[in-house]
């Protein structure tokens, strides 16, 4: 088995570099360096929505099972953001097996890609637009964005300013971000 | 990549409040454009303690896994050629094994006949079938109408065959409760039956007692045989009842009870036996029993499975002795039951979640029912909020909101609404929730 193993220089290999030369070599040790790096993100995630730390360990090894299947049948382009998405369906799976009720998972409404990136010389254009935005937001929403964002506050010291709850913080400012952006949409058109 | 190795660390930092206010907001604005990182942080968040043995855990399993798969391709062939061997060789033993112990079972069954019983026993079993005869044949019998004086008798010709049938192919280990208890009751129950009849009409009393005696005798006779030294040391004691038995039988027999030592009640279908002869009873459903015996001094061995056999010394003339056995505390080896729980899934059946004490959907008509918002706004608020392992709420928070009334409204119906019950697994949950203010 020795002739399998290609040497491989440690650590500064990129995420797509490890992928492919998985690809090549079908050597597990690639994938599992590959998984290692993210592993910590995917236990975090596996908490999240299982609670319980053994179910998180347990999804974690059960996820790279499931790496070591799909990574054969598709071709990853993004490895990190595919990972993500695997192990967030994988959770929520076990938690549809297992619940009766629904429950409304409201991370959806998170988007994934970046804001909108403007175009060069309608920069001004969308800096207008945004104020303009920003002004018909709620009160509250408003003014988190406007400490987050613009005074770069982080939300310890913005609960401490405002007085909202932590959760009433975050709440706005995601509920903000979805707003602004639905509102520059519409002018944009 | 290294920032991204430090990820964890950053997270665990952020979580301990160990770092600054610049580099808590650095992190929360990637959070928000990388919901990976965001799910993460909110995990470790929720978790609570600090997550570093997990973590190092995991990551053995892994090394684990990846070595294991890696070595796992080559033992097949190997492992196939080990398999095949050691089942030859297992299977092999077992035959071995099996053509020892059979033999061994043989010899134990016999020592343990020898022990008990007279020499010259057979080793076949009462067979089932023959006792099914029997049983037949008597229920046929105890169903006749007294009177009908020739279907009796033919009835106790049929049974009589049926019982030296019996007899011939029975052996006295079927009697000796020690080593085969299961099949004395079947002989026993037979036993019994006999008596049916004869304690019917007495008007044909003379012809029943002459046929049940017949019968009787017959039956003594073969249960002699199949009870032939199962009982040592019972001594019976002559039983007078004149009603059931014609006088004839007071001088030839031997008649009594067995009882119970400690509450003195009858034990029914035990063993009674002339000492020193063949000639043995088993007891009937009142515990009686008559050995057609005619010396006037003998001693009467009688015995019964969970007690001590007994022996006592009798005279005819004695009025009714009873015969008290004992209780012999010889159990059952103990009797271990493992249960073991079926689970679902990879959690504990315990788990459950927070949710509300009367149900999701109580909780829903509950809701909905009162969900009126003051501006008459219709649409939906969605909530989020914490059951705690108490179920109590905390935490209300507006996730979509309706209108300022409708929200509040809704908050309202949460905080004064049906109680909850926290998650078993004793952790505040959040829950999310939907108000549907609709027309009503």
């Amino acid at each position: 088995m020795n002739f399998f193993k290609k040497p491989i220089t440690p650590k500064e290999t990129d995420d797509n570099e490890l992928l492919n030369s998985y690809y090549e070599s079908g050597n597990l040790a690639d994938l599992g360096k590959l998984y290692e790096k993210q592993m910590p993100l995917v236990y975090g995630v596996c908490l999240k929505y299982l609670t319980d730390e053994d179910a998180a360990k347990d999804a974690v090894m059960a996820i790279f099972e499931e790496l070591i299947v799909k990574v054969k049948k598709q071709e990853i382009k993004q490895f990190r953001s595919w990972l993500y998405v695997l192990s967030k369906n994988y959770c929520l799976m076990q938690i549809r097996s297992g619940k009766k009720v629904e429950v409304i998972n409201l991370d959806d409404v998170m988007e994934f890609t970046p804001f909108l990136n403007p175009e060069d010389n309608n920069r001004e254009a969308t800096l207008q637009a945004l104020e303009h935005c920003i002004d018909k937001l709620p009160a509250t929403q408003k003014q988190s964005v406007g400490l987050f964002y613009l005074k770069e506050k982080c939300y310890k010291e913005i609960t401490e300013l405002t007085g909202f709850t932590l959760n009433e913080v975050k709440s706005y400012i995601q509920n903000g971000k979805r707003n602004l952006k639905i509102c520059l949409e519409k002018h944009s058109e | 990549m290294s920032k991204k190795e430090a990820d964890i660390l950053l997270i665990g930092k952020y979580l301990k409040g160990e770092l600054d206010a610049r580099a808590m907001h650095l992190l929360e604005r990637r959070a928000l454009d990388d919901p990976f990182l965001m799910d993460a942080l909110e995990g470790y968040e929720k978790a609570g303690t600090d997550q570093q043995a997990n973590l190092d855990e995991i990551s053995n399993l892994l090394k684990q896994r990846v070595d294991k798969k890696e070595r796992r391709i080559i033992p097949w062939r190997i492992a196939g050629i080990a398999a095949s061997v050691l089942i030859t060789a297992s299977v092999g033993g077992l035959l071995l094994f099996n053509n020892s112990q059979s033999y061994k079972k043989k010899s134990v069954v016999v020592a343990e006949n020898v022990i008990l019983s007279q020499p010259a026993v057979e080793e076949k079993a009462a067979a089932p079938d023959t006792i099914q005869k029997i049983a037949t044949v008597l229920q046929s019998l105890a169903g006749l109408k007294p009177g009908t004086k020739k279907r009796k008798e033919a009835a106790i010709v049929k049974y009589d065959t049926a019982i030296v049938e019996a007899a011939a192919s029975a052996d006295a280990k079927v009697a000796a409760p020690a080593t085969n208890a299961a099949d004395t009751t079947p002989v026993n129950e037979i036993i019994v039956m006999n008596y049916a009849p004869k304690q019917k009409k007495d008007a044909n009393g003379q012809l029943a007692a002459g046929s049940t005696d017949k019968v009787k005798r017959n039956v003594l006779d073969s249960s002699r045989r199949l009870l032939q030294g199962s009982v040592p040391g019972v001594t019976v004691n002559p039983f007078e009842n004149p009603s059931q038995y014609s006088n004839n039988f007071l001088r030839s027999t031997i008649t009594g009870q067995v009882v119970d030592k400690n509450d003195g009640l009858p034990l029914i279908g035990a063993t009674v036996k002339v000492k020193g002869t063949n000639i043995a009873a088993v007891t009937d459903v009142n515990g009686k029993f008559s050995l057609p015996f005619a010396k006037t001094e003998t001693t009467l061995v009688a015995g019964y499975i969970g007690y001590e056999t007994a022996e006592i010394s009798t005279r005819s003339r004695d009025s009714v002795k009873t015969i008290k056995l004992g209780s012999n505390h010889s159990a059952l080896n103990e009797v271990v039951v493992v249960g073991y729980g079926a689970r679902k899934d990879g959690y504990d059946a315990a788990i459950i979640d927070a949710h509300p004490e009367e149900g999701w959907s109580s909780f829903k008509k509950d809701i909905e029912a009162k969900a009126v918002s003051p501006d008459g706004a219709l649409g939906v608020v969605k909530l989020s909020f914490n059951v705690d392992s108490n179920g109590n709420i905390s935490e209300v928070t507006v996730i979509k909101s309706l209108s300022k009334e409708a929200d509040k409204k809704a908050i309202e119906l949460i905080n004064n609404g049906p109680t909850w019950v926290g998650n078993t697994n004793g952790k505040t949950e959040q829950v999310k929730v939907r108000v549907r203010f609709s027309k009503k």
